[in-house]
């Protein structure tokens, strides 16, 4: 499923060139994953930028280190979570309108509002699990890689996760 | 692993469609006996509307100019501060080139020694009275050998604007160390003393 780009290996591109082809092959998946993560399109989109430039920094002080996809996707999901529990330790309460605004650009509909509010329920750790695995597309073994845990971790979080969702949106409106 | 975890990564598993045929048939045999996993085989609670929304994306969103704006300003960041940084090293090392090459450190060093010895001569300059509020300049030069090596000595300041200092006739002429003041008077000042002190330390006095 994914390709791994072992962009720290070409010595013919300099950090900058690297980091230009990482950006163009994989801003929009990674500000979509993000955006899901953190329900606000403009926050994800400071944090893929906040990604590619750490990318730019990492290639930079080491040029032939190796670069995966899966290493954006496991550093956006770090600035995710922590931005996540920054909010909550702040008390933050999205409103409903505003649950919906990662899906206003392609859908409105209702059931995608009730999708977001399940997965606001999630834990950051399910949550991460369940995006990389059914969002991302990446398998749980993969996923482990990226969360630095087993696989079999993240299917069980995924379970409690479809669990915790289920619930919600079983529930009458 | 607890024996209900195992179920539920099985559960996860098949969620993902990860599951083989044998892992499917041992958690559909679990769950028809279990009221936490009874149908999770088929309600895989939201993860199909999360894939379909996936495929049915339509944002986007484009950051390469934002990131390739942020590393052309990082990279003008350092290549300033490597710049300022260089600037510093340069003057550092040009002032510390000056400070030994030229032997100012010996000297400033020997001055320092000097100091601590007690001066074998001290010539007093007698006060001098001024007028208050007078401006007052005091000079203070170092004669004796060149601060660059390989130039001629300068020649002593024997004489000063308006006042000049006694010195003790036993020193050498010229004097290693020679002081004078500049006065400069006020309109309406009153008188004030001044006092002047050369110090000449031993080895130098010859």
């Amino acid at each position: 499923m994914e390709t791994v780009y072992v962009l720290g290996l070409d010595r013919t591109l300099d950090a900058e060139a690297r980091v230009e082809r990482l950006v163009y092959e994989h801003q929009t998946k990674l500000a979509r994953y993000v955006r899901r993560f953190v329900n606000d399109a403009d926050l994800a989109l400071d944090v893929v930028q906040d990604v590619f430039f750490a990318a730019y920094k990492m290639l930079r002080a080491d040029p032939a280190r190796p670069l995966s996809a899966g290493w954006l996707y496991k550093t956006a999901t770090n600035h995710s979570i922590t931005y996540l529990r920054k909010k909550k330790r702040r008390g933050e309460i999205v409103p409903l309108e505003d649950a919906g605004s990662a899906f206003r650009t392609d859908e409105q509909s209702a059931m995608s509002l009730d999708l977001q509010s399940a997965l606001a329920t999630l834990g950051e750790e399910q949550l991460a699990c369940v995006l990389l695995t059914t969002y991302a597309g990446y398998s749980s073994a993969e996923a482990a890689l990226i969360l630095g845990t087993s696989a079999d971790a993240v299917r069980q979080r995924v379970c409690r996760a479809m669990r915790a969702m289920r619930k919600v949106l079983g529930e009458p409106a | 692993m607890r024996s209900h975890d195992r179920y539920e990564s099985l559960s996860g598993a098949i969620a993902l469609g990860e599951a083989t045929p044998a892992e499917r048939e041992e958690f559909a045999r679990h769950a028809a006996s279990c009221a936490l996993c009874y149908g999770e085989t088929t309600d895989f609670g939201g993860l199909e509307a999360i894939a379909a929304q996936r495929d049915a994306e339509t944002w986007r969103p484009s950051v390469d100019r934002q990131v390739l704006g942020r590393i052309h300003a990082s990279q003008s960041r350092r290549t300033h501060v490597t710049l300022r940084a260089l600037a510093w090293a340069a003057a550092g090392s040009i002032g510390v080139n000056v400070f030994f090459v030229t032997g100012f450190a010996a000297k400033l060093g020997a001055a320092i020694l000097n100091s601590s010895a007690p001066p074998a001569s001290v010539a007093t300059a007698p006060f001098v009275r001024l007028p208050a509020q007078t401006f007052v300049t005091i000079k203070h030069r170092v004669m004796g050998p060149s601060l660059i090596a390989g130039a001629p000595a300068l020649p002593p300041k024997r004489t000063f604007a308006r006042t000049r200092p006694q010195r003790d006739p036993s020193l050498a002429d010229p004097p290693d160390f020679f002081a004078g003041i500049e006065t400069a008077r006020h309109d309406g000042a009153a008188a004030r003393s001044v006092a002047v002190e050369l110090r000449v330390p031993a080895e130098r006095s010859r």
